[in-house]
Formats: C-alpha cells, sequence, structure tokens
C-alpha cells in the first residue's frame, strides 16, 4: 500500500517574498508562527477550492434580483 | 410584573399601551438585572444608562401625549459594538479601537432610534466580528446564559448571551459567515440574516462588504419581525401575494426542501442535532406542509469560497493596521486576518465566479420550493476554553451558504441536547421573502413553545 503524501508545505523563500511585498515584516518578526500559520492555511484552501474552467459565464459581480420574488 | 426579563418586545408593547407598565419602569427592571446577571455572561462591552433613562423618559411622554411610534416604542435594545451609536465607544472588541467613539448612528440605530427603541449599550463581539472567543483581548469573551462554560456562539455573541440571559428583548447583530444565526442556535434564541442589501450596512464597521449582513436577533419570531420591519423601512410583503397562506402560523400546503446531506453526507453532524432536525422536519409535515428532500451543492464548496472572499476582503480593512501594530491583534484574529496577504486576485475573481455558480445552483432548487429546511451548528455548543473542540466545531456549520448566495435565512431553537444545550434549525427562504421566512418559523415556534424555554440558572 502507498503510504499518502502529506501536502507540500509553502515555499518558504516564497513566503518571505509575499511578507515583505505586503509590508508585514513587523509580523513576521513579532509572529512568524501566524504567518506561516496563514500562508498554510491559503495554500490548503487554494488545493481544495474548485476552480472553473470556462472562460466565459459566471463572471462577478454578484447579481441580487432588486424586487420582490414572492409568489 | 412578574418575570418581566422574559417578556417579548410585543407584551411590554402591550403593557405600555394598557398602562399596566411604562417604558422607565420596564427599562429600571431591565438596569437592575443587566447590573445582577451580566457579570455572569458578558454581554456587554458598555451599558449605556443614562442614555436608555432618557430615552425610555421620551418613550413614555410621547406614550401619553399619544403619539404611537410602533412596537419598538420604549423597548430595550442591545447593539453589536460593530455598529456606531452616537456619543458611544465602538471597538469591535478589540484593542485597536479601544478608544474610539462613534461621532453618529448607524444608519439601522438611527432607524430603531425613530421608532423609539431604547439603545441599552454595546454588546460583546468577536474581535471585529472574526473568529471565536478570545482571552487575549480589553473584554471578556460572552458566554452561554445555558451553561457558562459553553460558548454561546458568535461573532454576535453579546446579543446571543444577552437575549438567552433576559437583559433585553431584541439585538441588532451582523452576519458575514453566520454571526447572526450562530449566537441564535447556541443561545437558543431567533436571529434572521435578512437578504443582502435590505438592511443597510452603513456606520457599521465593515469585515467583509459582499458578505456583510445585518439583522434582528429577538426571543420571540414575532419580535424579530417588528424589529425587521423598522430595520428595512417597510413591514415585508405577505408570503404569497397577500393570500392567507402563512397567515397565523398556518404552513399546510407549504412546500419545504430539506437539505438532508448537508449534515448527513457532508458535515456529519451530532446525533442530537441530526434527530432534532428530522423532528422538525416531521412536525411541519404534520401540520400539513409538503416535505421534500432537495440537494444543494456540497457544504465544503461554499465554506472555501465564503472563505477567500472573507479573508481577501477583510484583509483590504485591515492591512495597515497589521502593518504597523500587529500585536494590538488578538492571536486568532491575527492568524486569519494575515491569510489574506497570500491571497491573489486570481484566488478573490475565481472565488466570485464559483460564487456565481453557486447562486445560479441554490436559485435553480429555490424555485421548487417555499422554504430550505437545514442545519445550522452540526454539534451543540462546545466548551469555550477548549481550543482544540473550538478550532474543530467552529467551521461544522451550513450557515454560510447563504452569506455566499445573499438569501435571507433565520436560525432558531429545536430542543435541547442530551446535555441541556440549545439545539437549532434553519430556514432558507428566496430573496426578499422574508416574511415567507418568518411565517415558517412562527408555525415552529407555536409547536415547539421555544419563546417559555428559558435557562434555568438564570430564571
Amino acid at each position: 500500500m502507498m503510504a499518502k503524501r502529506a501536502p507540500a508545505g509553502p515555499d518558504m523563500s516564497e513566503v518571505e517574498r509575499q511578507v515583505r511585498a505586503a509590508g508585514l515584516d513587523r509580523a513576521w518578526t513579532q509572529f512568524r508562527d501566524d504567518v506561516l500559520a496563514a500562508a498554510r492555511q491559503v495554500a490548503a484552501q487554494r488545493d481544495a477550492a474548485t476552480g472553473v474552467a470556462a472562460a466565459s459565464e459566471p463572471w462577478p459581480p454578484m447579481i441580487v434580483t432588486p424586487v420582490p420574488t414572492e409568489r | 410584573m412578574d418575570n418581566l426579563q422574559w417578556m417579548s418586545a410585543a407584551a411590554l408593547g402591550d403593557a405600555f399601551r394598557s398602562g399596566h407598565l411604562s417604558p422607565v419602569e420596564a427599562l429600571e427592571a431591565t438596569l437592575k438585572r443587566i447590573a445582577a446577571i451580566d457579570p455572569l455572561v458578558n454581554a456587554f462591552v458598555h451599558c449605556d444608562a443614562a442614555g436608555a433613562v432618557q430615552a425610555a423618559q421620551e418613550a413614555e411622554r410621547d406614550l401619553r401625549a399619544g403619539l404611537d411610534r410602533g412596537p419598538l416604542q420604549g423597548i430595550p435594545v442591545g447593539i453589536k459594538d460593530i455598529i456606531d451609536v452616537a456619543g458611544l465607544p465602538c471597538t469591535c472588541h478589540s484593542k485597536i479601537l479601544r478608544d474610539h467613539v462613534a461621532a453618529s448612528d448607524a444608519a439601522a440605530v438611527a432607524a430603531l432610534r425613530r421608532a423609539g427603541a431604547i439603545i441599552v449599550g454595546k454588546l460583546a463581539t468577536h474581535e471585529f466580528a472574526l473568529g471565536g472567543p478570545s482571552f487575549d483581548l480589553p473584554f471578556p469573551p460572552a458566554r452561554n446564559p445555558w451553561n457558562r462554560e459553553r460558548h454561546p456562539g458568535g461573532s454576535s455573541s453579546g446579543a446571543g448571551a444577552g437575549l438567552a440571559a433576559g437583559l433585553f428583548p431584541l439585538a441588532l447583530g451582523t452576519d458575514t459567515g453566520g454571526s447572526i444565526r450562530n449566537p441564535a442556535s447556541a443561545c437558543g434564541v431567533v436571529g434572521l440574516k435578512p437578504t443582502y442589501g435590505l438592511v443597510s450596512r452603513e456606520g457599521v464597521f465593515p469585515l467583509a462588504p459582499t458578505l456583510d449582513h445585518v439583522g434582528p436577533m429577538g426571543r420571540t419570531v414575532a419580535d424579530v419581525a417588528a424589529m425587521l420591519a423598522v430595520l428595512a423601512g417597510h413591514r415585508p410583503a405577505g408570503p404569497h401575494g397577500g393570500s392567507s397562506k402563512g397567515k397565523h402560523g398556518d404552513v399546510r400546503g407549504f412546500r419545504i426542501g430539506y437539505v438532508r446531506h448537508f449534515h448527513e453526507r457532508d458535515m456529519p453532524a451530532h446525533p442530537d442535532v441530526a434527530a432534532a432536525l428530522d423532528e422538525v422536519a416531521a412536525a411541519l409535515a404534520r401540520e400539513g406542509a409538503l416535505i421534500e428532500e432537495v440537494t444543494l451543492p456540497a457544504l465544503n464548496g461554499f465554506s472555501s469560497v465564503n472563505r477567500i472572499l472573507l479573508q481577501a476582503e477583510a484583509w483590504t480593512i485591515h492591512a495597515r493596521w497589521l502593518r504597523e501594530r500587529p500585536e494590538d491583534y488578538a492571536e486568532s484574529t491575527r492568524r486569519r486576518l494575515l491569510a489574506g496577504a497570500f491571497l491573489t486576485a486570481e484566488d478573490y475573481v475565481l472565488a466570485q465566479r464559483r460564487r456565481r455558480t453557486l447562486i445560479e445552483a441554490v436559485e435553480a432548487v429555490m424555485g421548487t420550493v417555499d422554504v430550505l429546511l437545514t442545519a445550522s451548528a452540526m454539534d451543540p455548543p462546545c466548551r469555550i476554553d477548549d481550543a482544540a473542540e473550538m478550532a474543530r466545531t467552529y467551521p461544522r456549520q451550513a450557515r454560510t451558504p447563504f452569506n455566499v448566495t445573499g438569501h435571507p435565512a433565520l436560525a432558531m431553537m429545536a430542543g435541547l441536547s442530551s446535555d441541556g444545550l440549545p439545539l437549532s434549525v434553519q430556514f432558507v427562504a428566496r430573496y426578499h421573502a422574508e416574511a415567507t421566512l418568518l411565517a415558517i418559523a412562527a408555525a415552529w415556534e407555536r409547536i415547539g413553545g421555544w419563546q417559555d424555554w428559558h435557562p434555568a440558572a438564570l430564571a
């Protein structure tokens, strides 16, 4: 039986690049665990999310029917 | 009068108009109870006794002069502390805004004041309406009146706790991923997230603007309906174009779509929750409703879209503070908000596109039924200090789908668990069909008599 492979963690150099780009140097220094936890969470949810394949509809923004629809 | 703390807004209004009670007397009893009970449940961040007394005196004077402003006149109402009330602190339960005082009323608060409601104070929330209860904030987290070791749900946690503890009959909450319906579920009260945009968000600190909703909470369906009418600026239309269907809690002929897969397959619920939901469906069927099982997209599709949209939108609001003073957030809030820094434009746009597909799928089902019946919480509320159990159970819910779609949704009591904690059910209606939603909820309330169930320890 093949062992289940653990999901890849975020690339540290990529995380650091994003941290710098976002201006989060202070959080990176003081709360590195929190920053890494956030990066891991986003990576996991991106893997879990199902994409929309077609380039056509549907597109945002959300449309909520502006008038009552009661029958 | 006896048992004033459990009187509904409607009963208080009747007592005011019959002369058996005055708004000032009712408020004095309310303030006395808040002083005695609130230290046990931490529903309030700030109680405005002086302002409330002045407003009660005005309500009393107006009623005596024959100026009747409607069912909320003289009724004490609590306001979640991310909603502006002129002259009162609006801290968002955070160190970041601990000294912030609102300059003016939020539009919803102004509507309540015009209707003669008495604003009694600002209510506990999760920090910036995000995440769960935290112990590293300037104010303690609210506790569940049914068992003070358990969490009261959130993020409108003070609203749920205060209603269940008999501190006020109505409260104003907000809901971005279930934050009105979660405390309503955990505390055994009624919480309504209206159709997206029906109630103004002006003057409400945003969490994620395309998911944020403002709505009423109360101990009875009728009170929530009356408050919604004030907040929306009109009484929602009859459920079926003025026909008698749905009136007086008559559900004969209502088509109810039971979304069983949410709590059976997508997120298997605690057995007490599943049994309670089956009983709701069976009881409404006995009353003449037509119950049919329907299938929506799986829960995790909704929750992943909700999470990406929420984190991306919240990042745009909090980025500056996260850069300059990250140490001033609670740890759990900081972790959740920081996630927005790692999302891309592609993530956000794809999530919005997936949202459209989810809306279309729900709309297709809503076209075949009057109301959906679903789980709200998958578990009874766990211990507030059990971080692992909080992390496991908090996302186990079926509320976020209707933040993603914008449909009106209401959560209310559906019995008690084997260990005496509130169980809940959620009803969902078509866009702007709040009247239908309230009619079904009123029927279920009449069957269960939930409005008379209160925490024994705080009777």
